[in-house]
């Protein structure tokens, strides 16, 4: 096991199961945003959180431009994870742009993988032809606009949150912490190469059995996002949520359960 | 809510933890054209931009929920018809009879809008004239340093390549010669005389024998050495056609063991038709070699692009680009945990009993990384072996 890995990247086991689970959270998020889930399959499994590099509570100080210019540098952290604890057969659940972060770490290294399970997953936010991503060329903009105007303001904002905030009752310890190091500046460039990310013409590259979690009114990938990922990821299985946003780990933990377990059970049958 | 508020002119609302509209002033509804019942128990979402609302989702109520108070917040606003309206937010969250209350006042911001997005603009050309500037001194100072570096490695390169062809030289002439000799001799000695005492002919074969490995290991050695010497000259190389005429080979070493191969279509790429033809030959007799006793061999050649580091020294420098990754996986009897970090070194033997030299995967780590990509092994002891060879493809 190589510690500075684990450190770098956060890295929380819990779970008393054999076969591993990882859970890899979006942008914008880290993996407490996955609190009402894990419990669910700690009893079968060995459940991995992490937080990339720049986001949570990882080292920011090993942010390194030139590598997460792409998400190939994000694919990167989880094989670091997967290779400093020596996984095999793991399965991966990823939310949102960490479904295509998972895809490609699959694609790169199969060894570590037996399933894919993504949620709200997207392989290409912008619209293009005939294709629906969701976003136009000048939506994703705002969004980079709205960060750079607001990244003085929420720099000095989260400054006493990483000192330690005075302990606010009504809220868990947890949610403080999960914004303890989130970067402005490394969010920022995340937002770039996650919106304008088009991973479509490497869809068919991928093998291992992957689940397809589309939620309904979902604003950052709408339906006909996860109808496209059904028709072009070999190997999928597709599954029209009742949740509706963007995050049904939080906002439909049951459900996303449910989903998640009868994925893992089908495919453990069949196999 | 007070004559004053409601007529204040500013956008005055309020909302819950989930966005839900719970009051707006005439200003709010003026603002986005909108009727009051139109708004209220609305969610404030339906009223922004796509970035605004995903800059609310990732930032605003997290922090809210945090700090409970948020100055200064830059937004967009989207009216009834569509249009883009810049305003400033700030907020103020609190808890009534129990239930969370977040307190906004948000004041257009149209002209200041227009002077700020002048003043960024020129903020990005001057970081980015500055980055780049700051870059540029720095690839030359790295420049600088490379250029000494790669000239004392080219010298010692140099030596190093005078060194090995007197290696190679005193291979071919001073040690097989030689053994040649030594061959032929005992040969003789036993052909001549055909009363050599039993023992001795034994003695004599012996020799031969030992003579003959040396000799395989020299020539193994030799070719090891050579690679190196080549002048580099890739032509393109249909894998396809190389691998099947590598299968064939393989299998005619040991013509009796039952196989069955799949092998997905293979690329064309730039490179060295003999090593790359020696380096699957040996891969697949490996797979052969290290069969399992109780089932038959079955290979599978398969086939993907995937993006890789295309530095492979430098540490904390990163280009990924397109590789090839040819996958060989068998059904074999796998590696030993204990070889696993050392099989690709020199004289390495998996197994002691074995005819191998123990050159042949350190001869196809070196043939791959002269093409510039790199090799990976993954087994499982009784389970099989998979060898991956990464080609960078233009």
């Amino acid at each position: 096991m190589q510690p500075n890995i684990i450190h770098r990247n956060n890295v929380t086991i819990t779970g008393k199961g054999k076969q591993p689970l990882i859970f890899a959270h979006g942008f914008g998020c880290d993996q407490k945003m996955w609190r009402f889930i894990v419990p669910a399959f700690e009893d079968r499994y060995q459940v991995i959180l992490f937080d990339y590099v720049g986001s949570g509570c990882s080292d920011t100080t090993a942010y390194n431009a030139e590598r997460y210019r792409s998400l190939r540098g994000y694919v990167q952290d989880v094989l670091d994870i997967c290779s400093a604890l020596n996984l095999r057969d793991a399965i991966f659940v990823g939310h949102s742009v960490s479904s295509m972060i998972g895809m490609y770490a699959a694609i790169a290294a199969p060894q570590y993988f037996s399933k894919l399970i993504m949620v709200g997953p997207s392989p290409c936010y912008l619209a293009d032809g005939d294709y629906n991503g969701g976003f136009t060329r000048s939506d994703v903009d705002d969004l980079f606009v709205t960060m750079d105007k607001n990244y003085i303001g929420w720099a000095n904002f989260l400054a006493p949150a990483l000192m330690g905030t005075p302990q606010q009752p009504e809220l868990g310890d947890e949610l403080v912490q999960s914004f303890c190091s989130s970067d402005p500046i490394i969010a920022r460039r995340f937002a770039e190469v996650t919106f304008l990310s088009d991973c479509r013409p490497d869809l068919h590259r991928s093998t291992v059995p992957t689940l397809v979690m589309q939620c309904r009114d979902d604003i950052v990938a709408p339906v006909s996002v996860g109808e496209y990922l059904s028709q072009h990821l070999p190997n999928s299985t597709y599954r029209l949520l009742n949740a509706t946003g963007h995050c049904p780990h939080v906002s439909a933990p049951g459900e996303t359960i449910e989903h998640i377990r009868s994925f893992l059970h089908t495919e453990a049958v069949m196999t | 809510m007070t004559d004053y508020l409601n007529l204040a002119p500013f956008a005055f609302f309020s909302i819950d933890d989930h966005g839900k509209i719970l009051a707006a002033n005439e200003a709010t509804c003026n603002l986005l054209g909108y009727a009051k019942e139109e708004l209220v128990e609305h969610y404030i979402s339906a009223y922004v931009s796509l970035g605004t609302r995903i800059f609310f989702q990732t930032h605003f109520f997290p922090m809210l929920l945090i700090r409970q108070v948020a100055k200064e917040v830059f937004i967009t606003l989207s009216n009834r018809e569509r249009q883009q309206i810049p305003v400033l937010l700030n907020a103020q969250r609190r808890m009534v009879n129990g239930r969370a209350e977040i307190v906004c006042g948000a004041m257009v911001i149209e002209n200041r809008n227009k002077y700020e997005n002048e003043i960024i603009a020129a903020k990005k050309y001057a970081e980015q004239a500055l980055q780049e500037n700051t870059e540029l001194q720095q690839a030359r100072q790295q420049l600088q340093q490379h250029a000494e570096t790669l000239d004392a490695q080219i010298l010692l390169l140099e030596q190093r390549n005078a060194d090995l062809q007197q290696v190679n030289k005193a291979l071919t002439h001073n040690m097989q010669e030689p053994l040649r000799k030594l061959m032929v001799l005992s040969s003789m000695l036993l052909r001549e005389d055909s009363t050599t005492p039993g023992h001795l002919a034994t003695h004599l074969e012996r020799i031969a024998q030992v003579a003959q490995h040396t000799r395989d290991v020299v020539k193994q050695v030799q070719r090891f050495v050579q690679i190196d010497m080549q002048e580099l000259n890739p032509q393109p190389v249909d894998l396809n056609t190389l691998v099947t005429a590598a299968a064939e080979k393989a299998r005619a070493i040991q013509p009796a063991a039952d196989i069955t191969m799949h092998c997905s279509p293979l690329p064309v790429i730039m490179g060295f038709t003999d090593d790359l033809s020696f380096l699957f030959s040996e891969l697949l007799h490996n797979a052969i070699k290290f069969r399992h006793p109780q089932r038959l061999l079955q290979l599978h050649i398969s086939t993907v692009v995937s993006k890789d580091n295309k530095f492979r020294m430098l540490e904390n420098r990163y280009r990924y680009t397109d590789f090839i990754r040819i996958r060989i996986q068998d059904n074999g009897t796998g590696i030993p945990e204990q070889y696993k970090d050392t099989i690709f070194q020199l004289f390495q033997k998996l197994n002691r009993g074995n005819d191998g030299l123990g050159l042949g995967l350190a001869l196809c780590k070196k043939i791959i990384e002269r093409h510039q990509g790199f090799i990976t092994v993954d087994s499982q002891p009784d389970k099989g072996s998979e060898f991956c060879c990464h080609f960078p493809i233009a």
